[in-house]
């Protein structure tokens, strides 16, 4: 390519850069913008380990209990629950890592509740602002009940969370996930 | 100091080392001291001694000069090719921060690094005679990818085929790919185009507001293909330069012959795996009959729980496969949608409500018979898998 072709597209390449730049500030509010990215480069946050426990905490519960997934990008946590009798329950616990470089702190925590009035979640969320170290892990632990009182006669729902991650610079003494590894 | 080609490869290892150790045990050990002083302070060290020992290598300046205009070029190219790749798939907000502290944080604790990790490569290439420079720009090469791939995270991970295909694709091969182009060009024209390539596409992804949230198999596509282009290009241009060329030569390493068969393969790789709007996807069972036949090929357009209803035929997410029904009741609780869905050729509903958010799009065409090659590839995969049992929604 010669040097005069080279500058010419270099002059239409900044050109479109600022066309695209300006065209976004303009169109910002009609542009679609979910939560924050992830696996940018040096950034990757997501859940590592999702799955349903038994009331020790610690056993890992019978397949009828139900699943839980984590989203493709590793963002969310999706438990469907089947709970057998008033009074069952299970515990879904989750694990976050920072795979990253650099610390992040906990920006949102978002939970969508199961539909049904008999169900009810108990969870040790983390708060927010709670750092996460690179290369550290988040383990959450919810407790997921059928009330003891109700009169349904089976109950079978779903429970989602979203973890929506920041990068940390303003305090570099946090103390850590809730559980470190 | 003299060239050395054992003092070259002696600090080599030093680097591999430490970066082996700031891998499995500093960033660890000494997270937040590690960021924020080990590291930034050792890749300073190491990076001012060669400066002293050395002193300035000779470059040449024609082959710089085109060099430099070609990686803004390509620098543009990236930042632009990130930037409309949102308008195809979503934007979400930079999680980085985009504040005056966040950049000058950003820049010591990664910025510093890339700039002395590239004028180390230069320094050590540059130091050893003509023939041995290839082999030690691959040795360098190699120790840079182990230690940048970070390979903590692996240890003790559960390492499936989509997860390993993910490492490469995603980490490995774009890693590939641009430590060819900065050890070739450390070779011919210093340490700049390396640190201007690398330092200003992490400065678009440290101060953009936001980013797209594109989909790993695009931005490995953008990760691996802009270097490797490059890469082609600027052998060619050095190919042109050289007094001693012959023609041949110049004409088997010009890169434009290659680089529309590479922009249309990547257009239909993204076509495939549901970058854009629309997407393809192969009717591998024949509960959907007398509309769409096994071998078939359902063109999905995505979209949101809100635009579909009932008796659309839509395409929704399953755990490890997608299920494409026809919808015979929409429902709402609790603020969000719940479809019943059914085959048309089956004589019952599907056993589980279908969420909104398993929702990937509705069935706007279909294309007979073109499918066939993706079902036997399937087939194939499901013969090398035989404990796996992949359901075709029945």
């Amino acid at each position: 390519m010669k040097k005069t072709k080279r500058n010419s597209l270099i002059i239409v390449l900044v050109v479109v850069l600022l066309a695209l730049a300006i065209g976004y500030a303009a169109f910002s509010s009609t542009l679609t913008i979910n939560g924050n990215v992830n696996g940018a480069a040096s950034w990757d946050i997501k859940f590592t380990e999702a799955k349903l426990l038994a009331a020790d905490g610690t056993t890992t519960a019978d397949t009828s209990y139900g699943t839980a997934t984590i989203s493709e990008d590793g963002l969310t946590v999706t438990a469907t629950i089947k709970l057998s009798y008033p009074g069952d329950g299970v515990i879904l616990q989750t694990v976050v890592t920072n795979n990253g470089q650099i610390p992040a702190k906990l920006k949102s925590v978002d939970i969508t509740n199961p539909t049904s009035a008999d169900v009810k979640v108990t969870p040790a969320t983390p708060t927010e602002g709670e750092e996460l170290v690179a290369g550290g892990k988040c383990t959450t632990q919810y407790v997921i009940k059928w009330d003891s009182n109700s009169k349904a006669t089976s109950v079978s729902d779903t429970f989602k969370v979203k973890f929506t991650y920041e990068q940390n610079t303003t305090d570099f003494n946090g103390t850590g996930a809730h559980t470190n590894a | 100091m003299q060239k050395s080609k054992n003092a070259t490869l002696a600090l080599i290892f030093l680097i591999l080392g430490y970066g082996l150790l700031a891998t499995f045990y500093l960033s660890s050990a000494y997270n937040i001291a590690y960021l924020y002083i080990i590291n930034p302070i050792f890749w300073i060290l190491i990076a001012g001694v060669l400066r002293i020992v050395l002193g300035k290598s000779l470059e040449n300046r024609k082959l710089k000069k085109s060099i430099m205009e070609y990686i803004v070029i390509a620098v543009l190219v990236y930042i632009i090719t990130y930037m409309v790749s949102g308008l195809f798939v979503t934007f979400g907000k930079n999680p980085f921060s985009t504040t005056l502290i966040g950049l000058f944080t950003n820049l010591w604790i990664l910025g510093v690094e890339i700039v002395a990790r590239e004028y180390i490569r230069y320094k050590l290439i540059n130091n050893v005679y003509e023939k041995y420079k290839m082999k030690i720009a691959v040795v360098i090469s190699i120790v840079y990818i182990i230690i940048q791939i970070n390979l903590g995270q692996y240890i003790n991970a559960k390492l499936t085929a989509l997860i390993i295909v993910k490492v490469v694709c995603q980490t490995l091969l774009p890693l590939i790919a641009k430590n060819l182009l900065f050890s070739y060009t450390s070779i011919y024209c210093g340490y700049m185009p390396a640190v201007i390539y690398e330092l200003t596409t992490h400065l678009y992804l440290w101060l953009s507001p936001i980013l797209p949230n594109a989909p790993w198999v695009m931005s490995a596509i953008i990760d691996f293909v802009i270097p490797i282009i490059l890469f082609l290009y600027i052998r060619y241009v050095k190919n042109k330069l050289n007094i001693f060329r012959s023609k041949e030569n110049i004409i088997n390493s010009d890169p434009r012959n290659i680089i529309i068969l590479v922009v249309l393969i990547i257009l239909a790789i993204w076509f495939a795996v549901g970058v854009f709007p629309i997407k393809p996807v192969a009717i591998a069972s024949g509960s959907m009959e007398k509309v769409l036949y096994v071998g078939d090929v359902a063109i999905i357009k995505k979209c949101n729980a809100n635009d579909v209803n009932e008796g659309d035929i839509i395409e929704y997410q399953m755990q490890g496969f997608t299920v494409v029904h026809r919808i015979i009741q929409k429902s709402q609780k609790n603020g969000e949608f719940y479809f019943i869905t059914k085959g048309d050729n089956n004589n019952s509903p599907d056993s589980d409500e279908v969420r909104e958010d398993q929702l990937i799009g509705k069935v706007i065409y279909k294309i007979k018979y073109i499918g066939y090659p993706a079902i036997w590839l399937h087939l194939l995969q499901e013969d090398k898998q035989e404990n796996v049992t992949v359901e075709t929604g029945k």
